[in-house]
């Protein structure tokens, strides 16, 4: 029973020892950069031919000397041989212990250990950005910090980040093999003695002092300076300016005011028209804008010179009986009529002849033209002649008074 | 007797000399800052001390005990104030409603600065002097302990530490501060 015990024994020991040692992972690395941290190992594939999976803890170190340690796990079988501890709650500040082990047929390896803080172990990266601004024959450099995994900048924390500063000028020096250097913790950084109109490169690298953490360089960026206003530029500036000026300013104002005078001198003329010219042209009669040399109411301005007629009295031999005196008013007025329709002629008094008929008024005036009481009254005298003296001298009054008013 | 005074202005220059020795790297550029670090967390994993533990509270903090280190390296007191935060902080935090991220980060940050300052202390020696400030800050931190054993770890009793703790540090910092150029 013995042997066959250590029968057994002897069989299962080669099977005990391919099932208890799985080799365990190799070689544990660390790639980092700022807050993005991956864990690598080393896994020899010839050794176990069958799919083989990784599992990845953590824990923080203090937690090492307590009794009860729950361990953080990260990669759960994974069959790469790395894991990413970014995501996971792995601060910048603290202290930490990490472990890996492989798994092939339920069998596990041992446990590998490492410890990790990132505030001493993880890289550094270069400045996220770099923007070069001339300002006059000086250049300033903005750096942005680098960045963690959230976007946010490195120097919550690393406070106390520097940078260093590489410059060279490229006509001196295409290759940069011996730049200036200027070291800052600022995010703007003026960089001094740059001569003018002058090519400059620019190379930073952020810098963790305490850690001897120090980045890579960004890729060098080149910017010319500028420099004092060479004077023929002013000159030519001054030259256009004042072309302009001139185009803009000057010409439309000359033109505004020519245009001016224009509209002044045709609707405002200093030399005005003759006084009597000018009433004609601007009378406001209505229904008329021909220029009038008589207008309607002339008999209102016409004036009458008054005229006194005395007869010659001839004494005749004829006696005639006086008529009475109305017939020879009437008498007077159908001769009146009559001259007056004999005196037709001109062309006023067909009308004022219509109205006489009608009916006349004491007031009433009658127009006649000189020449035509003159005449009535040598016919009145012609007619009445013979001892009617005093009629005649009355009528001729009368028609004198008639004709003149 | 000329010998005897020269030998004493050799000793009293020699033991000034050791006392106000330039500190170790980290003393003197990180511990200040995860010192500033570890206040900033103990503020902000929980909120203003409850009004429901006012009736509790305990005003232990004495005013001047870091004031009476004046000759002690700066190293030795602070490996020892870390040390008593980091054994008080080992007891039971079950009852506790702060945000864990923080008071993990906070243990963890207590715990960096223990072993970067054993780095510093020649031969990380447990050593308490006996003087002034070591003895009271060893009885500031007993009385702590026996408030939060008889308080058996309530919620309030780990709020009275968190405040006594974080009054603590702000000494410690002005401690730091003034004997520390950086």
């Amino acid at each position: 029973m013995n042997v066959g015990f250590a029968l057994v024994l002897l069989w299962s020991l080669p099977i005990t020892n391919v099932l208890a040692e799985l080799p365990q992972p190799q070689n544990l690395t660390l790639l980092t950069l700022n807050t993005q941290y991956v864990l690598t190992w080393d896994w020899d594939q010839t050794t176990t031919g069958n799919a083989v999976t990784f599992t990845v803890e953590y824990m923080a170190k203090y937690k090492m000397k307590m009794k009860k340690k729950n361990w953080s796990r990260v990669c759960e079988r994974t069959t790469h041989t790395r894991c990413d501890l970014t995501g996971s709650d792995l601060h910048y500040l603290g202290m930490y212990v990490l472990r890996v082990r492989a798994s092939a047929d339920g069998v596990n390896s041992h446990w590998v250990y490492k410890d990790f803080c990132p505030d001493i172990d993880a890289s550094l990266g270069p400045p996220s950005r770099v923007e070069l601004a001339p300002v006059k024959n000086l250049l300033d450099v903005t750096i942005s910090d680098p960045l963690t995994s959230t976007q946010g900048s490195m120097k919550e924390h690393v406070p106390f980040l520097d940078y260093r500063i590489l410059y060279w000028s490229r006509s001196d020096d295409p290759q940069g093999l011996k730049p200036k250097v200027v070291d800052s913790s600022n995010n703007l950084v003026t960089l001094p003695e740059l001569e003018a109109w002058t090519w400059y490169c620019v190379m930073i690298q952020s810098r963790y002092d305490y850690y001897n953490k120090t980045s890579s360089y960004t890729e060098p960026q080149c910017r010319q300076t500028e420099g004092d206003t060479p004077y023929w530029q002013i000159f030519l500036y001054f030259l256009v300016s004042m072309t302009l000026c001139f185009l803009l300013v000057l010409l439309p104002s000359y033109a505004a005011f020519r245009f001016y005078r224009v509209l002044k001198n045709t609707f405002y003329p200093s030399i005005q028209l003759p006084a009597h010219i000018q009433e004609y042209l601007c009378d406001s009669s209505p229904g008329s804008d021909m220029p009038r040399l008589l207008t309607a109411d002339s008999e209102a301005e016409l004036c009458c010179d008054k005229l006194t007629i005395c007869p010659e009295v001839l004494l005749l031999d004829i006696h005639v009986p006086p008529p009475l005196t109305a017939p020879p008013s009437e008498l007077e007025q159908d001769s009146g009529k009559h001259i007056r329709q004999d005196s037709g002629d001109s062309g006023i008094y067909s009308t004022e002849g219509g109205s006489a008929q009608q009916g006349r008024s004491g007031g009433e005036p009658i127009r006649r033209d000189q020449e035509v009481d003159s005449w009535q009254t040598l016919e009145q005298v012609k007619m009445e002649a013979m001892g009617r003296e005093s009629a005649d001298e009355r009528d001729l009054d009368e028609g004198v008074v008639d004709v003149c008013v | 007797m000329a010998v005897l005074k020269w030998l004493s202005i050799c000793l009293t220059l020699f033991c000034q000399g050791t006392a106000a020795s330039t500190p170790c790297n980290w003393t003197q550029f990180r511990l200040g800052k995860l010192n500033d670090v570890s206040i900033d967390l103990l503020s902000d994993m929980g909120g203003l001390f409850p009004l429901m533990c006012a009736e509790e509270n305990v005003e232990l903090f004495p005013e001047d005990v870091y004031k009476n280190t004046e000759g002690e390296d700066v190293s030795v007191v602070a490996l020892e104030a870390m040390r008593y935060v980091d054994q008080l902080y080992n007891n039971s935090l079950t009852s506790v409603t702060w945000n864990k991220t923080k008071l993990k980060l906070f243990q963890n940050v207590i715990y960096r600065q223990v072993q970067n300052l054993e780095l510093c202390v020649v031969g990380g020696v447990w050593k308490s002097s006996g003087d002034g400030g070591s003895v009271t800050l060893k009885t500031y931190f007993n009385k702590l302990n026996t408030v939060l054993k008889d308080k058996e770890h309530s919620a309030c009793a780990w709020e009275i530490v968190r405040k006594e703790i974080r009054e603590n540090l702000v000494q410690f910092k002005k401690f730091i501060d003034s004997r520390v150029k950086p």
